[in-house]
C-alpha cells in the first residue's frame, strides 16, 4: 500500500520535473516563454491566422437582427471544446494589425453547437466602440478571429423551482440558450422571462420566443422608450409568486444593481438570485466625465490579491504611484514613458493615458503604469 | 564638438509642434503592415537561424556548407538584435497586443539582458544622449570622442581599444548596467537610481549570459559531438560578425566627427523642442538601400530613431524627408 502510493506520488513530480526541464531548455535556446511561441512566426509565413495561443473560429455569417444588433455565426476549430448554455467567450480580432479583445455571451444553445458544429454571439455595435461596430461593417464570411474556451457561472442551477428571467437589451444573449437547450424539460412550463429593450424595432429573438411559447414559457417584452426601466409595477403586473422563484437577471450594470434591490424588498432570498453584469459601453473622448454610477473608483491588483477603491473626483493618480503607495513594487524606470519597463497587462477597465492624451479601451491590453490614470474600475495583472 | 549655443525659444517651440505633427502622421499610418512585417521578419530570421546550425553541421561535406551556415546564423542574429529586438524593445510593438511581440516580454539572443538593456538604454541614453557625464553610450567609459573628455595615457591605445570594445560588443552591452552600478569592482555609487536590488542585477547579469554561453559554446556543438570543434567555432564567429556590425553601425550613428555633445548644465529644464534639437545634433544618419536599413535595425536613421524611439522604424525613412526639411527651414541644419 505504501509503495503505491509513494510510486503514485513519484510520477507527477518526475513529470512536472522533465517538463519543467524542457521548459528551461526551450527558453535558454530560443529565448521564448513555450516552443510554440518560436515556431509561431515560422507557421504564420504559410499561414497568417494562424496562433499558437488561441483557437482560430471561421465567421459562416453575420446576420442582421436590427439596425445595431447582429449576430456572428462561428465555427470554431477543433481545439475548442463545448459550452454550457449561458456562458461567455472571450472574442479577439485583428484590427489595423491590433489584436482587440472583447467578452461576448454565446447567444446559440449547445445542442446547436452538437449539431452543426457552429455558436452564435449576438453583439450590439455600440456608438463609440472599436470592435462591434467594425465587425458589422467589416467583417464578411471567411473571416478568421480567434476565441477563448467558454467559461462563466451563469448558468442553469437546477431544474425544480420555479423560475423567472429578467434581461435587458443585449442581455438576453446569455438567457436564449437556457431557454432553448432546456425546451423540453417540464421547468420551462412554469418559467416566466421578462425582456427590457429600448422599442418596437429593437424586438430581439421574438420569433424564437414565439416558439418557445409553445413549450409553456411565458414571456413579455417592456419597451422602455413607452413604460420606462424595471419597477415594482412591471414586476406585480407579471408575477404574482415572485418569492417562490429562482431569479436569473442579465443586462447592464445599473439594471443589475436596481433589479437586486427590488428583488430583495420582495423578499426574494439572495440564493434565489443570479445575475450576469454587461459591461457599460465605451466612455466618449470628447467629453470625458464619469459615469453616474462610478462615483467611486477601484484598481483590482490581481496578482497580488489587493484592491484599492477612491472618490472619482479626488485628483488624479498614475497606477504606478497608486500601486507603490499600497505598498507593492512593480518594475519600473524613468517614470515618463520613455523607458517601456513598467508595462503590465490591464485585464480590463478604462485608463486615460497622460501623455498621448487618449482614453483606452474597456478590454484586455498592455498598459504603461506610470502614464496611465484610472476612469474606471480597472483590474490589473500586478 | 562641443554645444553652448541654443536656437531662441519661440522657434524651439515652433520646431517641437511640426516635429509632434511629423510624429502624428506616422502614427495614423501604422496598422496591419507593420503587424505583417514585424511578424514576417521574425519567421524569416528563425529560418534563418535553424538552416544556419543545420548547415554548419554539414561542413564536414564541404568547408562552403560551413561558411554559408555561420553567414546565416549571424544573419539571424544581427536582425534578431537589430530590427526585431532592439525595436520591439523600445516599445514599437506593444501597440499590436501580442503576448510575444511586446517590449515587456521579448528577449534577444545575445549576451545582455533585455530589462538591463531597457533600463540604461531606453532612459539613460535615449534621455541623456551625448551629454557628458550622463549619457556611459558616449564611449562606454572606455574610448575619448570627443575633447571634452581629458586625456589619459589610456587613450594612447585607442584604437586597439576600439577592436577590443568591437570584438567583446556584447559582452560590452552586457557589462553595461552591472559596470555603472559597481557591482563587482569599483566604489559603490552614492546615489543610484537601480529600480531592482543589486542581487538581483548580478543575477539577471549571470542568468543571461550563462544562457548564451550554454547555447552557443556547450549545448549546440555537444549534440553535434563528432563535430563538436566546428560547431563551437562557427558560432563563435557568427557572434564576433554580429559584434563588429552592431558596433560597427552603432558607433557611426553617435560618434561621427560632427555630433555634438553637451554639458549636464546645458539641458538643466529642458523643453520638448530643446530635446529635439540636442537629439538631431547628437546623432547622425547612414545612407542605404532598402535591405542595408533592415540589418541596422533602421539605426540609420539614427536621428529619427532618437526623435521618435517607439514609431515601428519601417516608417523612419519617409519620416526623415520630412525631418530634414523642416530642421533646414528652422536652423539651416542639414543632415
Amino acid at each position: 500500500m505504501n509503495n503505491l502510493e509513494s510510486s503514485n506520488l513519484l510520477r507527477p513530480t518526475l513529470a512536472s520535473f522533465s517538463f519543467s526541464l524542457i521548459q528551461k531548455l526551450v527558453k535558454v535556446l530560443t529565448n521564448t516563454a513555450s516552443i510554440g511561441a518560436y515556431f509561431e512566426p515560422i507557421i504564420q509565413l504559410f499561414s497568417p491566422y494562424w496562433k499558437i495561443s488561441k483557437i482560430s473560429a471561421e465567421i459562416t455569417n453575420v446576420r442582421h437582427e436590427s439596425t445595431n444588433i447582429y449576430t456572428l455565426i462561428l465555427k470554431p476549430s477543433s481545439k475548442w471544446q463545448t459550452f454550457k448554455a449561458g456562458q461567455f467567450v472571450q472574442l479577439s480580432a485583428e484590427i489595423k494589425g491590433s489584436l482587440i479583445t472583447r467578452t461576448f455571451s454565446i447567444s446559440s444553445e449547445p445542442e446547436y453547437f452538437k449539431t452543426s458544429g457552429k455558436i452564435e454571439l449576438t453583439i450590439r455595435s455600440q456608438d463609440n466602440g472599436l470592435l462591434t461596430p467594425w465587425l458589422r461593417t467589416s467583417v464578411q464570411a471567411g473571416h478568421t478571429v480567434y476565441l477563448s474556451q467558454a467559461s462563466g457561472n451563469f448558468t442553469l442551477k437546477n431544474q425544480q423551482k420555479k423560475k423567472l428571467f429578467i434581461a435587458a437589451g443585449s442581455g438576453i444573449t446569455a438567457i436564449r440558450p437556457i431557454l432553448k437547450q432546456y425546451k423540453n424539460e417540464a421547468w420551462l412550463k412554469d418559467a416566466q422571462l421578462l425582456f427590457y429593450v429600448k422599442n418596437r424595432t429593437e424586438c430581439l429573438f421574438l420569433e424564437d420566443m414565439n416558439a418557445l411559447k409553445s413549450c409553456g414559457l411565458n414571456y413579455k417584452y417592456i419597451y422602455s422608450e413607452e413604460s420606462g426601466r424595471i419597477c415594482q409595477q412591471h414586476l406585480d403586473d407579471f408575477c404574482d409568486d415572485l418569492s417562490n422563484r429562482e431569479v436569473y437577471l442579465c443586462g447592464p450594470p445599473k439594471m443589475i444593481e436596481t433589479t437586486n434591490i427590488l428583488l430583495k424588498d420582495n423578499l426574494v432570498p439572495e440564493s434565489n438570485i443570479f445575475f450576469e453584469y454587461f459591461g457599460p459601453p465605451p466612455i466618449q473622448p470628447t467629453n470625458f466625465s464619469l459615469g453616474d454610477d462610478e462615483n467611486f473608483i477601484q484598481v483590482d491588483y490581481l496578482s497580488s490579491k489587493k484592491q484599492v477603491s477612491f472618490k472619482a473626483d479626488s485628483p488624479p493618480i498614475t497606477l504606478l504611484d497608486m500601486a507603490e503607495n499600497e505598498g507593492l513594487k512593480p518594475v519600473s524606470g524613468c517614470r515618463t514613458g520613455v523607458c517601456h519597463q513598467c508595462i503590465c497587462k490591464k485585464k480590463q477597465g478604462r485608463v486615460f493615458n497622460i501623455k498621448t492624451k487618449q482614453y483606452s479601451d474597456s478590454g484586455s491590453e498592455e498598459i504603461q503604469l506610470c502614464l496611465s490614470v484610472p476612469i474606471s474600475h480597472v483590474e490589473l495583472e500586478l | 564638438m562641443q554645444n553652448n549655443s541654443k536656437p531662441n525659444k519661440d522657434t524651439l517651440d515652433q520646431f517641437a509642434e511640426e516635429l509632434d505633427q511629423i510624429r502624428s502622421e506616422a502614427m495614423s499610418k501604422v496598422g496591419e503592415k507593420d503587424a505583417r512585417y514585424i511578424r514576417r521578419l521574425i519567421g524569416i530570421q528563425r529560418c534563418s537561424e535553424i538552416a544556419g546550425r543545420i548547415i554548419m553541421v554539414l561542413g564536414f561535406i564541404s568547408p562552403a556548407l560551413w561558411i554559408l551556415g555561420i553567414i546565416l546564423l549571424a544573419l539571424a542574429k544581427i536582425l534578431d538584435n537589430m530590427e526585431i529586438g532592439h525595436n520591439i524593445m523600445h516599445g514599437q510593438y506593444d501597440w499590436m497586443n501580442d503576448p510575444n511581440i511586446n517590449s515587456r516580454n521579448f528577449e534577444w539572443d545575445i549576451a545582455c539582458d533585455g530589462s538591463s538593456w531597457k533600463r540604461y538604454h531606453n532612459h539613460e541614453h535615449h534621455t541623456y544622449t551625448n551629454v557628458i557625464g550622463k549619457d556611459r553610450d558616449f564611449g562606454y567609459g572606455i574610448l575619448r570622442l570627443s575633447d571634452d573628455l581629458p586625456w589619459a595615457p589610456r587613450n594612447r591605445f585607442q584604437f586597439f581599444n576600439y577592436l577590443g570594445l568591437s570584438t567583446l560588443f556584447e559582452w560590452g552591452v552586457a557589462y553595461h548596467e552591472v559596470a555603472a552600478e559597481r557591482i563587482f569592482t569599483g566604489k559603490r555609487r552614492a546615489t543610484s537610481n537601480l529600480p531592482i536590488t543589486r542581487r538581483e542585477l548580478r543575477n539577471a547579469f549571470y542568468n543571461k549570459a550563462g544562457r548564451q554561453i550554454f547555447k552557443d559554446y556547450i549545448f549546440f556543438p555537444l549534440i553535434c559531438w563528432p563535430v563538436a570543434l566546428q560547431v563551437l567555432v562557427g558560432n563563435l564567429i557568427a557572434n564576433l560578425i554580429r559584434n563588429f556590425w552592431t558596433s560597427t553601425i552603432i558607433f557611426c550613428g553617435h560618434f561621427t566627427e560632427d555630433v555634438h555633445t553637451f554639458q549636464p548644465s546645458y539641458i538643466e529644464s529642458e523643453t520638448q523642442g530643446q530635446w529635439y534639437y540636442r537629439q538631431i545634433l547628437g546623432s547622425s544618419n547612414i545612407t542605404g538601400k532598402k535591405w542595408f536599413h533592415i540589418l541596422t535595425g533602421h539605426l540609420s536613421c539614427q536621428i529619427e530613431h532618437h526623435l521618435y524611439p517607439d514609431v515601428p522604424a519601417p516608417h523612419y525613412r519617409e519620416m526623415s524627408i520630412k525631418v530634414q526639411s523642416v530642421s533646414l527651414l528652422r536652423f539651416r541644419l542639414r543632415y
